[in-house]
């Protein structure tokens, strides 16, 4: 008797009997994983369309030519998920720290930033319940496959503005990350059969590039653009690499206008390559649409966004649209700032939908 | 000088407190004799294969056991047959391993010629899971030994048709690392 090969959609109506365990998508669970947001909570509050124009955002390394002086940035997450398949219905719930980052002038115009994002979230428990026949019976399984840990985006970036309206920048990224594996097979028939348990880490290593550029046209309206590469993801166990896999060549690019003092617009997209990844894979486009108003002391900040996730089963991409607000506050005559957010997701794909509400906070300070 | 007194009686203590029992000349062939008076041993050596200690987890093991005929005895008796573990591998005289919960024990009726399972899950698990110097012999005695005149002949490696078999249910190890 070997391992019974479970399908995608099996496993995405059983990971419903889930145990409530931090993991960010269903869909990511037979990919690679679920890809991070690159987004600090004051771009996710205007669904994204903030990340290119955003210092503390890790997606676009030209906004750090900004940075004025040493600042840094952290960002948080709890969210609350339900998926239902059917007529099942689950619900969980998760709390991070996707992304981090510091930076600060080092010499000129020239600005050196570093800090990590969530690359891949790879935490998730699914429990699935099969019969099988072994030696002529018919015996009840039950199988419970956990996976607790993430990869990690490592970014040094550099960023210079070369001209009053050009800003460029370039950034190595580490790829790293490690997960605790678990495999376990209970019988019903708990007498006859044993529980076989298996577990393992996973170390996960890639390494990447990335440029980008931010231009203005005039002193309300920015352009950005950005380009990534990452090589391959290599998981090795006990020092053995067991896969590798193509990681995503990705741009996209952005557009802001200010129609006032008290008021901003901006536009995002992006393709992801991710169809190859590996199975179950998909490329990807993403759009967002944001706003922020009001003073720079307390903004206001709404957007939308939509697209479609890398990873899920079946050969359409599932698709994911979300709606999300949220307000800043500086303290300490602008040497710090709180930003608060709110999200709302529906994911749709298989048969599975997913919705998600995510509180979102984020601390910026310049010592 | 006096005669002595004759003895008016005589005692006579018990010479031995057991009994008498010629066995009969064991059968000149290969078959694994268990039990008996007096008690017979049989010793069997597992090798196990490589799929089970790197690439398997062992859920179920069952001993497979052919007899070469009926005991014979009184209807409806029975004695038990168990499988230990030896500490270590010197022949006919290993020490026996005293950890009772990797014994494996059944029940063999008299005068039926079914064959013999004993479950051994936890011993061959322990030793899927052990280094490759680990010593993979089992005994199979009678219990208790000494008590019953019943002995069981089963088939050895020599007959390839009835020879002992593990029969082993394991799972797979799960391929962690691809999606």
């Amino acid at each position: 008797m070997t391992r019974v090969s479970i399908s995608l959609a099996a496993l995405a109506a059983l990971a419903l009997t889930a145990p409530a365990r931090a993991q960010d998508s269903q869909f990511g669970i037979h990919g690679l994983g679920t890809p991070g947001r690159w987004e600090s909570v004051r771009a996710r509050a205007t669904g994204g369309a903030f990340a290119p124009f955003d210092a503390f955002s890790p997606l676009l390394e030209a906004a750090v030519a900004d940075v004025q002086r040493v600042s840094a940035g952290v960002t948080g997450a709890a969210s609350w998920r339900s998926a239902d398949f059917g007529t099942e219905r689950a619900t969980l719930r998760g709390s991070r720290f996707p992304a981090f980052l510091i930076g600060g002038p080092i010499v000129g115009h020239l600005v050196l930033a570093g800090g990590f994002s969530t690359y891949l979230d790879k935490s998730f428990g699914i429990v699935t319940h099969d019969t099988i026949v072994i030696r002529g019976n018919p015996e009840p399984v039950t199988d419970e496959i956990t996976s607790d840990g993430a990869v990690s985006d490592l970014r040094l970036a550099l960023a210079a503005r070369v001209h009053s309206r050009l800003a460029l920048g370039f950034a190595l990224h580490g790829i790293t990350g490690s997960t605790h594996v678990s495999a376990t097979r209970r019988f019903d028939d708990s007498t006859t059969y044993r529980t076989a348990i298996v577990g393992n880490t996973i170390a996960y290593h890639g390494l990447g590039g990335s440029a980008s550029a931010l231009y203005d046209v005039n002193a309300d309206l920015r352009l950005a653009a950005w380009v990534r590469s990452d090589t391959k993801l290599r998981a090795d166990i006990g020092g053995q690499t067991v896969s590798t896999n193509d990681l995503p060549f990705a741009f996209g690019g952005g557009v802001r206008w200010r129609p006032g003092t008290d008021a901003a617009i901006a536009a995002a997209v992006a393709w992801r390559h991710w169809g190859v990844a590996g199975l179950n894979a998909h490329d990807t486009f993403d759009w967002s649409f944001g706003a922020e108003l009001g003073s720079l002391t307390s903004p206001v900040r709404f957007g939308v966004r939509g697209g479609e996730l890398a990873f899920g089963p079946g050969a359409k991409a599932p698709t994911e649209f979300g709606l999300s607000a949220g307000i800043g506050k500086q303290f300490s005559g602008g040497r710090g700032r709180l930003d608060f957010g709110l999200e709302r997701l529906e994911r749709k794909g298989a048969g599975l939908t997913e919705r998600v509400w995510s509180v979102l906070l984020g601390l910026t300070v310049r010592p | 000088m006096a005669p002595s007194s004759p003895a008016t009686h005589l005692s006579k203590g018990a010479l031995f407190d057991s009994f008498v029992f010629d066995p009969p000349t064991p059968p000149l062939d290969s078959n694994l004799a268990v039990g008996g008076a007096p008690s017979a041993r049989s010793l069997l050596r597992v090798t196990i294969p490589p799929l089970l200690r790197d690439s398997a987890d062992v859920v179920r093991a069952t001993l497979i056991l052919v007899p070469a005929g009926p005991v014979p005895g009184a209807r409806g008796d029975a004695f038990a047959v168990y499988a230990r573990p030896v500490l270590t591998d010197i022949g006919a005289k290993s020490p026996l391993s005293t950890n009772a919960s990797f014994f494996g024990l059944t029940t063999v009726h008299l005068n039926v010629a079914d064959t013999v399972r004993i479950e051994m899950t936890s011993l061959i698990r322990t030793w899927a899971r052990a280094d490759t110097t680990a010593v993979t012999t089992f005994v199979l005695q009678q219990r208790p030994e000494g008590a019953s005149y019943a002995q069981i002949r089963f088939y050895s490696t020599r007959a390839p048709a009835f020879r002992p078999a593990l029969h082993i249910t394991y799972v797979r190890r799960y391929a962690f690392g691809t999606p």
